[in-house]
């Protein structure tokens, strides 16, 4: 089945990538359209009370190495490849114009890479599709970005190749340490690492292997002081890319930190604990305040992701059931509500022909659909309650301050909700807000205003409304029934933390 | 059979010489009519060499088929037929003479041939003179291009040095275990020297300058460091498909002939610690040496001399290592560097011979001046640098974890640290084609024999990179025949 998910969006770009655009983007339609509808079957038909792995395949590949193709998925990673199959082909539907087939097939490769992200579980495996997501992620934004998108890419490139290495260096210490001190052959497998927990912990050096996974999710999440590549890759790729850079690419970082950090690394985690939680404090605070300062609406959105990513990390250094609960539940909540408000900044900038805060007033009474979806979007962002966002961030905080040693960072992070909403109402009232300019402008002096007045801006077309609906939709029933995703996620928390509480239980060690 | 092998690719060498003294051999089709006969020439040999898999003969007491003789010329004609591949993408460059140009090759793969199927110390010379006699003519094939010439003259004379170390190192050899019964098969001096550490005469004396000086001779042969003087100048000199199968076929052959030879002849474990300490401290100084230079190289052929230095210097980690692993792994790795490293230079001949310069700031924005030749650029580089899903990689891992295994494990962490500068000189490259601005944004076209070279080479560093297994399993089993060190 992940292999399915894997491939077909592969044979898909192959397709696009020899037809004509008009069959690149229905091809891609399709394959997005098919693998959405195989992952929510794979979603709904997985056993949520066992927590376990399903899914599971696992073929030897380089066996002198240690190395095989093993993919399976658990609660946890469930949803990212839902989430993964949908946003992509939101992605496709939102940029329905674009004139160059290879655009498409980019985004499907993008969107194998990323699924195989979530999936893999050989450790090399999920090296090669952690790399594979970056060079389509490169080329849509060098190709297809705005202005600064040559630097925003490369910076981008460089930040995630960095981490890369550092991953990958950790990756080879820990299989290395692993076979050495175990005495058993090499292997790069999960469950063979899962088995010799004792042994990790007892490695000389664990901490550097840790921080050197740590470093790479860090950068991918983003948090304080990584997250600087974020705000340009966000503003300068097109409406698509950064519907999936916010999506999912970001979620992969949490993802590994969960799996990997404190999947293996339990002991570490809670040594590094402190650390993190003002890191992931920082980012709440930093993060809100910096979009609050921002000029560019689609940068303020890019900044709010700083913010919400704050609160995902800090729910997962909680180390407690409830906090990282609600980091998943965030970074899922957030992979919709962020993919919406980027698909509406793309969409009204494509209109307006600017992002500048400044320029845009009363959208909501010349353009109502999108403003009213730019208005849900928005609150979503700002976590009002029955909607994702907000079930995410106070699992999120309430897990946080459960723990005593995470508990006063939680508290100040609750601050960045306030701070969080300052920005939010704050973009609401100057762009959604106030008289329609088209309606407004009487004499039409005024250079630009006469030119955006000349022709009143057109509402969402069906297409982009359709494109829209599957988040709007999600976006409302996960805060209102959170009863859809939350048993997918206890079930493999129990697991993940029993598996952590009992290592750390264990003497000896340091 | 590995003689018939031999035999005939020494026949068609000759032929291809005799060939090009005809009347007509300068026609303008002559390079891919030779070319043609070369692939042909080596694709039989391959086949020939391939009968001999499971045949255990030993020819004249100096000629051993067997796994290891069959992969190891099936190996040589493999970059043999790469690089002809290269060269007749653009023949017209070696109006010297393009029919013996092929039988110059033709003869540096022979030699390779001999050496890994002999079992014999002097044949194994003979071996390694052919091909170096061979490449000193290729490297000053440019007869009118004064670097081309200093080239050669250095590289001749050192190597002539090197061969002069290695005969004196064998006649002392000669002189301390094989004067009882005066054979010179790697057998025959394992079993001599057994027999002398089992009695009390205990290791001759002579026996350590006389490994010293093999293993001096063996260096300048395998270019490491501190051998490695001539290369970057042969390199940059030498016409670029000579440089190409300079850097990787004699070394390949001597690489597997040296494990060979230093696993069956000198095994006992008072001899072996030396010569495993030799070799890992050799390795340790190419890694870094090699890497440090190549650091601060502006020419593209220099760079790749100093980065086949370091390269060699991983390839090494396995002969000091001696066990099953270690011998697999680097054949493996000497494979998959000889397909990446001939199809660097083969995309940098293949630029050059669309007006693009050698060094790194002409190819900056290759990508927009032509996206395959930047593709298969990056490609390249990528698999030198061990990116995984390429060839390279995959070595790496199974020599550092041979290393490992075998407890030098000191060798292991300066050899994976040797791998970041290596990572900023090769992705400096890549940056540069992908990302700099063009100082000539004229696009041009590769030809249709470069196009197709260069895609077989770079889908056979993806095929080594992602489907290694087969490959693996043959080398295992070739290395099986060699009386090999325990893995642990």
């Amino acid at each position: 089945m992940i292999t399915a998910l894997i491939l077909i969006p592969i044979l898909a770009a192959i397709l696009a990538a020899v037809s004509s655009t008009e069959v690149a983007k229905r091809v891609a339609v399709a394959a997005s359209l098919i693998t959405t509808i195989m992952s929510a079957i794979m979603y709904f038909s997985y056993n949520t009370s066992s927590g376990q792995l399903a899914f599971v395949e696992k073929v030897p590949w380089i066996p002198q190495a240690g190395i095989g193709y093993f993919v399976g998925l658990d609660g946890l990673s469930l949803p990212f490849v839902f989430l993964t199959s949908l946003l992509t082909l939101v992605s496709v539907l939102a940029s329905w114009d674009e004139p160059k087939k290879s655009f498409y097939a980019l985004f499907l490769v993008m969107q194998a890479g990323v699924t195989g992200v979530f999936g893999a579980l050989d450790l090399i495996l999920y090296f090669l599709f952690w790399e594979v997501v970056l060079i389509p992620m490169f080329f849509i934004i060098l190709v297809w970005g705005y202005e600064n998108r040559r630097y925003a890419g490369m910076k981008f490139v460089i930040y995630s190749l960095t981490g890369s290495v550092l991953m990958l260096v950790s990756m080879l210490a820990l299989a290395f340490g692993v076979a050495s001190a175990t005495g058993k052959p090499l292997s790069f497998d999960y469950e063979v690492l899962l088995a010799n927990l004792e042994t990790i912990k007892a490695l000389p050096g664990i901490a550097l292997i840790f921080w050197g996974f740590m470093i790479a999710f860090l950068i991918k999440l983003p948090a304080f002081p990584v997250h600087t590549w974020l705000p340009h890759a966000h503003t300068e790729a097109p409406t698509g890319g950064s519907i999936m850079l916010a999506g999912v690419l970001l979620k992969m970082g949490g993802y590994g930190i969960l799996r990997f950090n404190l999947g293996l690394m339990p002991e570490q985690m809670q040594q590094f604990q402190t650390v993190l939680a003002i890191l992931a404090t920082i980012g709440v605070i930093y993060g809100a305040y910096c979009a609050m300062a921002q000029k560019d609406l689609k940068r303020m959105v890019a900044y709010s992701s700083v913010n919400h990513m704050g609160y995902v990390l800090l729910g997962i250094v909680s180390m407690t059931a409830m906090g990282i609960h609600g980091a998943v539940y965030q970074m899922v909540a957030h992979g919709i509500i962020t993919g919406l408000m980027f698909m509406m900044v793309g969409f009204l900038s494509h209109r307006t022909h600017t992002r500048e805060i400044a320029k845009m007033t009363g959208i909501y009474n010349a353009m109502p659909i999108l403003g009213a979806i730019m208005w849900m979007a928005f609150l979503g962002g700002l976590g009002l309650p029955g909607m994702a966002g907000f079930i995410g961030e106070y699992t999120a905080l309430s897990g946080a301050i459960q723990n005593p040693a995470t508990a006063i960072y939680g508290y100040i992070s609750l601050v960045g909700i306030i701070v969080t909403a300052g920005f939010i109402l704050y973009a609401v009232q100057r762009v959604l807000l106030g008289r329609d300019p088209a309606a407004a402008d009487d004499h039409g002096h005024d250079d630009h205003s006469s030119h955006t007045a000349s022709h009143k801006h057109h509402d969402l077309s069906p297409l982009e409304i359709a494109a829209a609906a599957p988040l709007v939709i999600l976006s409302v029933v996960l805060g209102l029934y959170p009863a859809l995703l939350t048993p997918w996620i206890d079930g493999s928390t129990q697991l993940l933390l029993e598996t952590a509480k009992r290592v750390m239980a264990l003497g000896g060690g340091q | 059979m590995i003689f018939v092998a031999l035999v005939f690719l020494m026949i068609s060498s000759m032929a291809l010489f005799i060939a090009a003294t005809f009347k007509g051999a300068e026609d303008k089709h002559a390079g891919q009519i030779f070319g043609g006969i070369s692939l042909a020439v080596y694709g039989i040999t391959a086949l020939l060499a391939a009968t001999a898999w499971n045949d255990t003969t030993i020819h004249y007491g100096v000629i051993k088929s067997g796994g290891l003789a069959t992969l190891g010329t099936i190996i040589m004609c493999g970059i043999g037929a790469l690089t002809v591949g290269g060269v007749m993408a653009n023949p017209e460059k070696y109006k010297a003479g393009v029919g013996e140009f092929f039988g110059f090759i033709a003869f540096v793969v022979f030699g390779g041939a001999i050496m890994v199927s002999t079992n014999h110390l002097l044949v194994l010379l003979l071996g390694i003179e052919l091909s170096s006699y061979a490449t000193y003519i290729l490297v000053g094939y440019y007869r009118d291009d004064r670097f081309s010439n200093e080239a050669a003259s250095k590289y001749f004379l050192l190597g002539a040095v090197a061969s002069g170390f290695l005969i004196f190192g064998m006649s002392l050899v000669y002189a301390s275990v094989a004067f009882t019964n005066g054979s010179l098969t790697y057998s025959d001096l394992g079993t001599t020297l057994a027999g002398l550490v089992g009695q009390t005469v205990g290791i001759p004396a002579l026996i350590y300058p006389g490994l010293a000086m093999l293993l001096v001779g063996f260096g300048f042969k395998m270019a490491l460091a501190p051998f490695h003087s001539w290369t970057p100048d042969a390199y940059q000199g030498a016409p670029t498909m000579v440089a190409a199968i300079l850097s990787v076929g004699p070394k390949a052959a001597v690489v597997i002939a040296l494990s060979s030879l230093l696993t069956t002849a000198f095994p006992v474990p008072e001899l072996s610690s030396a010569w495993k300490n030799a070799i890992a401290v050799l390795a340790i100084l190419s890694m870094t040496i090699g890497n440090l230079m190549a650091l601060q190289q502006t020419n593209l052929k220099r760079l790749l001399g100093f980065s086949s230095i370091a390269q060699l210097g991983y390839v090494v980690i396995g002969v000091a290592v001696g066990s099953l692993e270690g011998t697999s792994a680097v054949i493996l790795y000497m494979v998959g560097y000889s397909i990446t490293n001939i199809g660097a230079f083969m995309i940098i001949a293949a630029l050059r011979d669309s007006g693009v310069g050698e060094n790194i700031e002409d190819i900056a924005g290759l990508v927009k001046r032509n996206p395959f030749a930047a593709v298969m650029l990056a490609g390249f580089f990528m698999g030198l640098a061990g990116v995984p899903v390429l060839a390279g990689f995959l070595g790496k891992l199974l020599l550092f974890k041979s290393a490992v295994d075998a407890g030098m494990i000191a060798l292991a962490v300066i050899a994976a640290l040797n791998v970041v500068p290596s990572y900023y000189y090769y992705f400096r490259i890549i940056i540069s084609a992908i990302f700099s601005e063009p100082k000539d944004a004229r696009t041009f076209e590769l030809n249709a024999t470069a196009t197709t070279t260069l895609a077989l080479a770079l889908g056979g560093v993806v095929l080594l990179g992602i489907y290694p297994t087969p490959l693996l399993n043959i080398i295992n089993e070739a290395v099986k025949v060699l009386p090999l060190f325990a893995g642990r």
